[in-house]
């Protein structure tokens, strides 16, 4: 007898629908599982089979045959043990048919008939309500995520037992506990909790007012690192768009805690002996890298000159194009890649210039240390900054410092003020105007061209930097609800210059 | 000296193994360069010197197209004079082991005019910057000429603010046609236009860690007066010292303050009797002993700059140390966009620079 049941199997951060049909017949007895797959899902015949004897169930001495279709398609993970085990129950008549058209299943199967989570439970209910399906039976431990997708039903189970049950009376377990908390809870670090800093703070509010990248430069111990932690604190929050999407990244990376959808924008901060294919994404078989996981948040890279340089130089393309292409053996795979890009790297080998009482290092090994960064990733840092120790009476100032709340609310109205501009242009912020744009967006008086010119000369400018000059004042004219660019919006934005 | 004579001259400033010692010692025997060229073997070993020298006299690397090699350093706009001729330095002339002849670009130093040397530490901090350069514009403003060696930091600095208001010359440890170090190219290219660049090292020769002592001597010996700006306690520049005063020029040392690293070797030389410099003015004072005549040596009018009050007080909290925007916010109080208005205005009045990204300092110009 032939049956069928329904799975899904990952590919990128969405999830493809997989029938599994099976087929129990005469012949010689045995257990055949087909449709291109990966060694552990290969191994899942022995599982589905110990775990069906164990629930107490005994399978017929029968030809047993089970495909995943699409057979083209390659299947990999631990997620498609329960619709086999389904599916092969129905096909020997123990399970009734009619049921099996609504639902799909997602699990692992455990020795002793238990059901273990899996990854990437988010798309794969994406997946079924795309699909017209109803039900969704997942283990309890993943019962949360696949709960936050709407218009399925979503049915937690322990064990295989519970999942006939189910099944045969339509009885849905109970749940041990509500666990719908999310990650809302976790404190981000704050801007209140640092002391001094103006400017930097200040360009940490332009640079994520205007979506500008962002690169520091100071002596070890001046709170680089401290700083940048504090970004995702001052940005706008997740849309709910945005938050499914990242969800869907870190279901599929196994990385999903507490169950509910992502709240807070992630940050990243990959050490510095990080490769190429942990950055981008994927092994021999596509897997989010450090660039997606950091999607709608900031990616973090302390010690710039350290990485390796192809590690950096993949940057190039998630920073124009907002997405990555992983390209691997088995498989191609698109994914978002779309973050605030923060770096920090000292002034020069010891970290002490430009204080010549501290620092030795020479001309030349200053400028081949800050030279091992590429011209082309430099090129899509709009600003740049130094950073310099606090000073001891900021320290014991006592003085409160503004709470990212308060700059938080600031980044929102300048935010709406740039998608209001650029509404139907597609695109959100200053940093992602084109040259061509900024004549329209950008057009500066007489007064400003003047003081552009003198900076143009006297820090024998690039072209590209010229333009990133006005594209930072754009922005700080908007924070400052200014229409035009005034002269005090440039000079700022001048003092944020490409020093490297 | 005719042009025949002179061509063999060349030839022997090319052989590098033999120096000037043994150019003497050659001279004394047979009298003129032309006699050492056509020279036997034996003959050339009764001069009694050394037998790689002698080896290196008949190397045909320095014989092959050697004369064409002469004439063509007109076209390369490359000059060659010797100690006979008139054109020669004459403060060259006087000094210790002086240099036999002299290949330079552009022009050499007036001999009617002062002139001084201004050297330093090549890793110089800001304050030594500062100072260098505001020295430099002083007194090529009043007129002087301003030798160095065209080094990173202290002399890279001096001579690049001297052009811009006199003379400056530079003297290399290489030939003339070759820019060591490669980043002050741009400066290479400036000081023959509006100066010149000197060497005792024929065209081509690279820059050997020995030549640099060497040339020491005829920087000093072109100069009235040495000024030290910064340097460490060991410091190459101690060496120019020396020359200086075996050549009984002035030695002139920028203080620094205690526990400077970068200061140590000057102040040194301060305790041990060196003319202590706190302005241009002390340089030019001890200059007029020299040139009693030339009463034009006067100090260089200061830029006057009308400063608005926020500058002024933004100004009056900059050092020559740089100072990071935070520091001055610190102190100033003004809100960071006005401040960095401030600080854009200040710098296009030449009175602050920008050392790395975000700090500030003094360029001593003001002051």
């Amino acid at each position: 007898m032939f049956s069928k049941t329904y799975a899904a199997a990952i590919h990128g951060i969405d999830a493809l629908l997989v029938q599994v049909e099976a087929d129990v017949n005469g012949g010689l007895p045995g257990f055949e599982l087909v449709g291109f797959l990966a060694s552990e899902l290969r191994e899942a015949k022995e599982r589905v089979r110990v775990a069906i004897s164990n629930t107490g169930i005994t399978l017929p001495p029968k030809k047993i045959t089970v495909n995943l279709s699409p057979a083209d398609v390659r299947k990999e993970g631990t997620a498609f043990d329960l619709a086999i085990a389904i599916a092969i129950l129905t096909a020997s008549g123990q399970l009734p048919e009619k049921s099996m058209e609504q639902i799909m299943f997602a699990g692992e199967l455990s020795l002793d008939g238990g059901l273990n989570p899996v990854n990437g439970i988010l798309p794969m209910a994406c997946c079924a309500r795309e699909n017209g399906i109803k039900v969704l039976v997942v283990p309890t431990k993943n019962h949360a995520e696949a709960a936050l997708v709407e218009g399925i039903c979503a049915v937690g189970c322990k064990s295989l037992t519970e999942v006939l049950r189910f099944l045969l009376s339509g009885e849905i377990p109970k749940k041990d506990e509500e666990i719908f908390v999310g990650n809302e809870g976790e404190k981000l670090p704050d801007f209140a909790e640092i002391c001094g800093q103006k400017a930097a703070k200040r360009a940490i509010e332009i640079a994520v007012c205007g979506g500008h990248n962002l690169l520091f430069m100071g002596s070890p111990g001046a709170g680089k690192t401290m700083l940048a932690k504090c970004i995702p604190s001052i940005m706008p929050e997740l849309t709910k768009e945005e938050s499914l999407q990242l969800s869907k990244i870190y279901s599929v990376s196994g990385r999903m805690t507490g169950g509910g959808l992502m709240k807070n924008r992630p940050f990243l901060a990959p050490h510095h002996s990080i490769t190429a294919s942990a950055m981008a994404g994927g092994g021999k078989h596509p897997k989010p890298g450090e660039v997606s996981l950091a999607t709608y948040g900031v990616l973090f890279l302390d010690e710039l000159p350290e990485f390796e340089r192809r590690t950096v130089e993949l940057l190039r393309q998630p920073l124009e194009e907002r997405e990555i292409t992983v390209n691997r053996v088995a498989d191609c795979c698109d994914y978002p890649a779309s973050f605030m890009f923060v770096a920090a790297m000292n002034p020069c080998p010891c970290g002490a210039y430009p204080d010549r009482r501290k620092c030795r290092c020479s001309e030349i090994q200053i400028r081949r240390y800050q030279g091992k960064i590429s011209r082309a990733l430099l090129d899509r840092i709009d600003l740049f900054l130094q950073v310099a120790p606090v000073r001891y009476e900021e320290l014991t100032k006592n003085k409160k410092e503004e709470a990212s709340a308060v700059i938080r609310a600031r980044v929102i109205r300048a935010r709406q003020r740039q998608e209001k501009r650029y509404a139907g242009l597609g695109i959100m912020t200053n940093a992602e105007l084109s040259a061509g744009d900024l004549a329209h967006f950008c057009a500066l008086d007489a007064a400003g061209e003047e003081i552009l010119k003198e900076a143009f000369f006297r820090y024998s400018l690039s072209a590209r930097a010229y333009h990133r000059i006005i594209k930072v004042a754009r922005t700080i004219a908007d924070m400052d609800g200014a229409e035009a660019i005034g002269e005090e919006h440039l000079y700022e934005a001048i003092g944020y210059r490409n020093f490297v | 000296m005719d042009e025949k004579e002179k061509q063999y001259w060349y030839w022997l400033a090319k052989v590098e193994e033999v120096g000037g010692s043994a150019r003497k010692k050659l001279f004394e025997v047979f009298g003129s360069a032309k006699e050492v060229f056509a020279a036997k073997e034996s003959a050339l070993r009764r001069a009694a010197i050394s037998e790689k020298a002698v080896r290196a006299l008949f190397s045909p690397r320095y014989r092959e197209g050697v004369f064409e090699e002469f004439h063509k350093l007109q076209e390369r706009h490359i000059y060659f004079v010797t100690k006979d001729e008139a054109a020669f330095p004459k403060r060259l002339k006087t000094i210790p082991d002086a240099p036999d002849f002299l290949f330079y670009r552009g022009e050499l130093p007036s001999e009617e005019k002062p002139s001084v040397a201004i050297v330093g530490a090549r890793e110089c901090s800001s304050y030594g910057r500062g100072i260098a350069q505001m020295l430099a514009e002083e007194l090529a403003g009043a007129g002087v000429q301003i030798i160095s060696g065209m080094a990173r930091g202290v002399d890279g600095h001096a001579q690049r603010a001297a052009l811009n208001f006199g003379k400056s010359f530079a003297v290399l440890g290489c030939g003339v046609d070759l820019c060591y170090p490669m980043e002050n190219f741009s400066l290479f290219e400036e000081l023959i236009k509006k100066g010149g660049i000197m060497s005792e090292y024929a065209p081509g020769s690279p820059s050997t860690a020995w030549h640099f002592p060497m040339r020491n001597r005829i920087l000093s010996g072109l100069a009235d007066g040495l000024v030290v700006v910064e340097a460490r306690k060991k410091s190459g520049t101690l060496i120019t010292v020396e020359c200086a005063l075996d050549q009984g020029r002035d030695v002139f040392a920028v203080p620094g303050r205690i526990g400077e690293p970068l200061s140590e070797g000057c102040n040194e030389l301060i305790r041990q009797g060196a003319c202590m410099v706190m302005g241009s003015g002390d340089i030019l004072f001890e200059l007029l002993r020299h040139y009693p005549e030339s009463q034009n040596l006067k100090k260089l009018e200061k830029n006057k700059f009308l400063l608005e009050d926020t500058e002024k007080i933004v100004y009056a909290y900059l050092r020559l140390e740089p100072r990071h925007i935070e520091e001055i916010l610190f102190s100033v109080e003004f809100p960071l966009p006005e401040l960095m208005k401030i600080l854009f205005s200040l710098e296009a009045k030449g009175l602050i620079y920008s050392p790395a990204g975000n700090y500030y300092a003094r360029t001593g110009r003001g002051s």
